[in-house]
């Protein structure tokens, strides 16, 4: 199943079933429509509800979302060379989807998986953004991606929503 | 010479953030307006009080490899009323993220945001310090600074605050990020052990951490 995350409304997903599924792909599509807290650093996720996010709305569950699929799309404007807030606010919601304690990777500390698939990540930004902005949004994501333990399938960036089909 | 502290923290007490913050004042001279942004909006008297300052400096948790959102929203919001009001004033930036895992180095992309949010606003972008080990920084309050796990830390801000005094910019030496002086060994497994007594005093079993969904 794949899970993809965008900032647009909500008259954005028939766009994005048909831009990112096949006929009668199965997806879940994360759209802004109730009111989402941020991410408070509780980690109530990983001491009180491990993998479950204690904050009461819609995104939640968001670890275990995370743990059914096996590619995650994200379509985001590139906001300073990372993702606009709302997709933001989504990973931040992600923390139970990782482990509390710690391992080695690469030479650096990382949090151990709760789950032991690979994740594939695709990253579609969008909008005016610089060059170095551009940079930073590729390191950001290749984080993203080491700290998910995924694989990094796609990233790239187009002028506009309109154009990332295109690409 | 007056300077905004910015806590970036969600954390309405005992954040790593606001106690890097309180580490750096006691290097500072200047006028000092300390200021919470840990919600999504920035509150109307904040927002003129920041554009009433020479430099800001804003201290954060790294949240999932950048800018945690309640405060990238904050930035948004501050860019906005930044190009609505220009001021011939140059204000100058400086940030201090911090990180739950050990490696500062990891901080940089969250930094880089920063500057190019800076950019962005009009902003002079001074210095940016990424700590990692930011989960024991609270826990050093009595340790004298400048000592033991403190040693870098306190270097580091201390350099800080006189660049800020100084209206000294850093060329290519902007960022700098480094560890606390701890071993890393011993940094895993006062987490691990904190977890394990976290979840132990909510009712859980030490195997139900691994709980999957």
């Amino acid at each position: 199943m794949k899970l993809i995350i965008h900032d647009g409304s909500k008259e954005w997903e028939d766009w994005m079933r048909k831009t990112f599924l096949e006929s009668g792909e199965q997806a879940e599509i994360i759209t802004e429509q109730e009111k989402i807290r941020n991410c408070i650093g509780c980690f109530g996720c990983w001491v009180k509800t491990p993998g479950r996010c204690v904050l009461k709305d819609d995104y939640n569950r968001m670890g275990e979302k995370m743990a059914h699929a096996d590619e995650i799309i994200i379509v985001s404007r590139c906001v300073y060379g990372t993702y606009a807030p709302f997709v933001r606010n989504v990973l931040d919601r992600s923390l139970p989807y990782i482990h509390p304690y710690f391992t080695k990777r690469g030479g650096e500390i990382h949090h151990k998986v709760r789950y032991p698939d690979k994740l594939r990540i695709s990253v579609y930004f969008y909008g005016d953004c610089t060059e170095e902005e551009k940079e930073t949004a590729v390191r950001t994501v290749k984080a993203n991606v080491l700290n998910f333990n995924g694989i990094l399938a796609h990233i790239s960036f187009a002028g506009s929503r309109e154009e990332i089909k295109s690409l | 010479m007056k300077i905004a502290m910015v806590n970036g923290s969600p954390k309405a007490k005992d954040s790593a953030s606001g106690e890097i913050l309180s580490m750096l004042k006691k290097y500072l001279c200047g006028e000092v307006a300390e200021l919470r942004l840990n919600r999504m909006q920035v509150e109307k008297q904040d927002m003129e009080e920041l554009f009433t300052c020479d430099v800001i400096v804003i201290a954060f948790p790294l949240y999932i490899d950048s800018v945690p959102s309640h405060l990238l929203r904050c930035l948004m919001q501050i860019e906005a009323y930044a190009k609505a009001h220009r001021q011939e004033r140059k204000i100058r930036v400086y940030v201090a993220v911090n990180n739950g895992f050990f490696q500062g180095k990891q901080n940089l992309p969250a930094i880089e945001v920063m500057k190019h949010w800076s950019d962005r606003c009009g902003f002079t972008f001074g210095r940016a310090l990424g700590v990692g080990g930011g989960g024991m920084i609270c826990f050093l309050r009595a340790v004298p600074e400048g000592h033991g796990p403190k040693k870098n830390l306190s270097a580091a801000l201390k350099e800080m605050a006189e660049d800020m005094e100084q209206e000294k910019l850093n060329g290519d030496n902007q960022i700098k990020t480094f560890e606390m002086n701890y071993p890393a060994w011993a940094y895993k497994w006062q987490a691990e052990y904190g977890w394990r007594r976290s979840a132990k005093k909510n009712g859980l079993k030490r195997k139900d951490l691994d709980k999957q969904w």
